[in-house]
């Protein structure tokens, strides 16, 4: 649908309301994912969907609603149920109104590739083959996915506002496994054409043939060169805990009360910036508001959190742009971080470490002391022991139990190559450096 | 069989799949979330949609619409067999399912009162008492929801079932957070964290909860944890309540025990399973006393299922009976790999997803021991209960968990409360340590709607029967603090 026809279709619901403030939001995408696993193909899947959800404002009432019907007829109901569910609620003092219009900056952003939109399932399949191929060369077993997805996001009030995107995502992950090692790849970006099957077969598969034989260190604290998908796992769960207004509420945000302080490494700079086309952009959020460049630290110094317009008004703030589908109990989340680049490279971060450990991913990660952002996790497809600046063989996966603040302000090296690294939430992305720190805190050895 | 789902098989088997079945969909949910006694969202959804799953030239393909009209039938059956035969490209021996009698069955809904029903603002107002009445000194938030789900599935396939299958499922829970001065943060949650307890029952099942008469029991709780002593760090007896045992039984028993994953194809995501088919029939996966089921008949469970979404007929299965690992949730295409019959264990998360091997309702059976017994037998111990953080190895081998709150065990009696309490273990061991399981008295079959698998992402509603239970030499106190 293009972007007259869906925003025409909303605008026309819009008209249909009887509610003060009327807001309409709509999702469509067409997906597909070839699966694959032990050399095979077993699932090879596209799903076609679209997800209307209208809030409904009557007063200092709030009533929402979602369907999946996109007709016209469609809409109109469900702009009447949101209607009539927010005369049935009492009221909540707290809701602001929606938000009116800000001028959204979409020149710079373009995230929606053609060829993405218009790959087919046997182009997936030859893709796949050569990660495949790969690992059987090597006597090892492929695992992944290979997705591509096109979407819409549309957002239309009675406020004014009237926002459109468009987007693409193609993502090809291998895991490549042997009998007593594996290893890691994932490439991702809007446009297909970047994806590259043998580099990321060839990554995995080197992973899994270096680390065989994995002899057991640990546990204790190490140096570490984490890799960045083992970065991007800490900074989901950081996302989660630590870098919204929400977080602030529930007092598990360690950067309250510390704006402007040294809290982390001088080298460490994080910050979201939904405009960067560095990463995978959409220019504003659920809500139809511009996406802000949001710092959480500078240089080390502790900065700012996300905001959607609910938790702006509670914290008397502006919105950043940072709401998710209203309404939802997540609160405002940022959907593209970034980790500033450094000058060096994993090489050299490698070279430069006496005796420590290199991490290729975390898995399972899951907060323990959130205020700390203290998580636990394991290691995953491909953890070696560095010894006299060389990876000199796999060591047994280790779980882990380490503040992020902590590892924060023990960053002494940061890499000048990011990779991107596109959301599990289907919009976004994180683009991500790999980082050398000290005293990473390993607390057990898997069997 | 309807017309539309008739005209999706047809048209399958025109274009040359050798099966084809279809998942017809309509579902209602509604999500009621309240903060500190006031409203914050209430959510009204509506699904409706189908998905199309074929084997053509010995592959599978699947696709689905949530535009349900006859021309988009004839689209989303050519784009799945067109993914078929773009599978087949890569394929090394073509799929092959586990003969099943084809069924013709309706199912009704195990609700006695429809939550729909029940007016928002009665459902808004319980929970804004409930939480009104946790806003006590030192709590800093406390929340409550409640979510409700009805749906009704059509299930055909070109091997002549028609299944219709209604389901309504309804939940609640409340939870206060209290912060001290110098930043800890604690939670408590009444009946269980996250998003409550779940049935598939109606709204009878969140009023027998009695929300209000525990949220303020439940709000004293988490302020009696800022003041509560760290949980201490060493090796100790432990009696794990039955909620914490769920997920227990759900991390190290459930998942790995699903048989694609087994079979590596989860590996890119979830990972793998150290219960490799070797294991199955010989392999000591817990004390003499440890069975463990797959039962998704046992009535008003979240994971009970009359069929699942191969139209397979559910039945109970021993997972591990008498401590040895005996059997796995399977589908019909990796059954016969390792000379099972499949048992009803392939669920999709809607209509738009393609079915995978899921948990449905995986219990530890009870023992006989009360809970006062349960707690005499440790000389030296700790006792924990309320899910609060869980991570597990992707072999489902090395866990770490933490629990929302615990007590000291000393001389066979309940001591102080201790704050953060956590245990790690290897599944087996810890399993192979049990000695004490309570009797049916305690026994409690939780809902959890929340167990994530698969790519793209299906979230699953499962439930797990336990009663506490009791295991020796544990390490406890992971964190130091």
């Amino acid at each position: 649908m293009s972007k007259e026809q869906l925003h025409g279709l909303m605008r026309d619901a819009l008209r249909a309301s009887d509610a003060d403030q009327t807001e309409i939001v709509t999702m469509t995408s067409n997906s597909a994912l070839t699966w694959y696993a032990e050399n095979i193909i077993h699932q090879n899947v596209a799903e076609h969907t679209a997800q209307v959800q209208v809030r409904a404002v009557v007063g200092k009432k709030v009533g929402s609603a979602s369907t999946t019907d996109c007709s016209p007829e469609g809409l109109a109901l469900i702009v009447r149920q949101a209607s009539q569910a927010a005369r049935l609620m009492p009221d909540d003092p707290g809701f602001p109104g929606l938000p009116s219009p800000q001028p959204i900056t979409a020149g710079r952003v373009d995230g929606w590739v053609a060829a993405t939109a218009a790959s087919q399932p046997g182009e997936r399949v030859l893709a796949v083959k050569k990660v495949i191929e790969r690992a059987e060369h090597e006597g090892l077993r492929a695992a992944g996915t290979y997705q591509v997805q096109n979407s819409e996001l549309a957002v239309v009030s009675s406020m004014g506002v009237a926002a459109y995107q468009q987007y693409t995502v193609a993502a090809l992950k291998a895991v490549v496994m042997g009998d007593d090692s594996s290893g890691y790849s994932l490439m991702s970006s809007a446009d297909v054409a970047n994806i590259d099957p043998e580099a990321t077969g060839e990554r995995a598969v080197r992973t899994a043939v270096e680390t065989r034989h994995p002899a057991e260190v640990g546990p204790g604290a190490f140096e570490v060169v984490l890799s960045p998908f083992a970065v991007e796992e800490l900074m989901g769960m950081l996302a989660y805990l630590a870098l919204s207004a929400r977080s602030v509420e529930q007092h598990t945000c360690f950067l309250e009360g510390h704006e402007g302080e040294q809290i982390a490494s001088p080298i460490v700079s994080l910050y979201d910036d939904g405009l960067d086309p560095a990463g995978m952009p959409v220019p504003f959020d659920f809500e139809g508001m511009p996406k802000r460049h949001v710092d959480f630290l500078t240089e080390g110094k502790g900065g700012n959190v996300v905001y959607d317009s609910y938790y702006a008004a509670k914290m008397d703030r502006a919105t950043t742009g940072h709401s998710l589908q209203q309404p939802n109990d997540i609160g405002p989340y940022p959907l593209n971080i970034f980790m500033g680049a450094g000058d060096s490279s994993e090489t050299d971060m490698v070279s430069h470490v006496e005796r420590g450990i290199y991490v290729t991913r975390f898995w399972y990660g899951n907060p323990v002391e959130p205020r700390g952002a203290v998580v636990t996790g394991t290691t995953r497809d491909g953890t070696y022991l560095i010894e006299n600046g060389h990876k000199t063989h796999g060591i047994r996966n280790l779980r882990f139990t380490q503040g992020l603040v902590d590892m924060f302000a023990h960053t002494i090296e940061i890499s000048r190559n990011r990779a991107v690294l596109a959301s599990s939430f289907g919009i976004g992305a994180m683009v991500l450096p790999s980082i050398r720190a000290e005293g990473f805190q390993f607390t057990g050895v898997t069997r | 069989m309807d017309k539309f789902t008739e005209r999706v098989i047809a048209g399958a088997k025109r274009l040359g799949a050798s099966y084809c079945d279809c998942r017809l969909i309509d579902m209602e949910r509604e999500d009621v979330s309240v903060v500190g006694g006031a409203p914050r969202a209430v959510v009204h959804a509506h699904q409706r949609g189908f998905g199309v799953r074929v084997i053509a030239s010995g592959a599978w393909g699947f696709s689905s619409s949530s535009v349900v009209a006859d021309a988009e039938a004839d689209h989303i059956v050519e784009e799945a067999v067109a993914i078929a035969h773009a599978s087949a490209l890569a394929k090394k021996k073509d799929v092959v399912l586990a003969t099943v009698v084809p069924s013709q069955d309706m199912i009704p809904n195990q609700a006695d009162v429809d939550p729909f029903t029940i007016p928002d603002s009665e459902k808004i107002g319980l929970l804004a008492e409930a939480t009104r009445s946790m806003m006590l000194p030192g709590v800093v938030l406390a929340r409550g929801q409640m979510q409700f789900l009805k749906e009704r599935k059509i299930f055909a396939s070109s091997e002549g079932s028609y299944i219709v299958q209604d389901r309504v499922e309804s939940g609640a829970g409340v939870s206060a957070m209290a912060a001290s001065d110098k930043g800890d943060v604690q939670i408590r949650s009444y009946p269980m964290s996250f998003s409550g307890d779940n049935a598939q029952s109606g709204w009878e099942f969140v009023e027998a909860m009695k929300l209000l008469e525990h949220a303020e029991p439940t709000a004293k709780e988490a302020l009696a944890l800022l003041a509560a002593k760290p949980c201490p760090s060493g090796v100790k007896d432990l009696v794990v309540g039955g909620q914490q045992l769920a997920l227990q039984v759900h991390e190290s028993c459930g998942h790995p025990s699903e048989l694609d994953r087994v079979m590596g194809m989860e590996a890119s995501f979830a990972g793998t399973s150290f219960l490799t088919p070797d294991k199955k029939g010989s392999f000591r996966y817990g004390s003499d006393i440890v069975n463990l089921t797959a039962d998704p008949t046992i009535p008003h469970a979240l994971g009970g299922l009359a069929y699942d979404d191969e139209g397979v007929k559910g039945r109970k299965v021993y997972l591990v009976r008498g401590g040895i690992f005996e059997h796995y949730l399977n589908s019909r295409a990796s059954a016969p790999v390792v000379g099972e019959e499949p048992m009803g264990a392939m669920r999709a998360d809607g209509f738009a997803r393609c079915p995978i091997v899921r948990m449905v309702s995986i219990n530890l059976e009870s023992g006989d021991l009360t809970f006062e017994q349960l707690i005499a037998g440790v000389e030296d111990g700790l006792y924990v209960d309320g899910i609060k953080s869980w991570s597990i190895d992707d072999r489902r081998l090395n866990f770490q968990f933490g629990s929302e709150i615990g007590w000291e065990i000393r001389g066979g009696k309940l001591q102080d409360m201790v704050r953060n309490p956590t245990y790690t273990g290897v599944t087996y061991e810890f399993w192979r340590s049990c000695d004490g399981i309570g009797g049916p008295e305690l026994y409690h079959v939780w809902g959890v709607d929340n167990c994530g698998k698969g790519e793209p992402m299906q979230v699953a509603h499962v439930s797990h029967g336990t009663s506490p239970a009791r295991f020796r030499h544990v390490q406890v106190g992971v964190l130091h603090e």
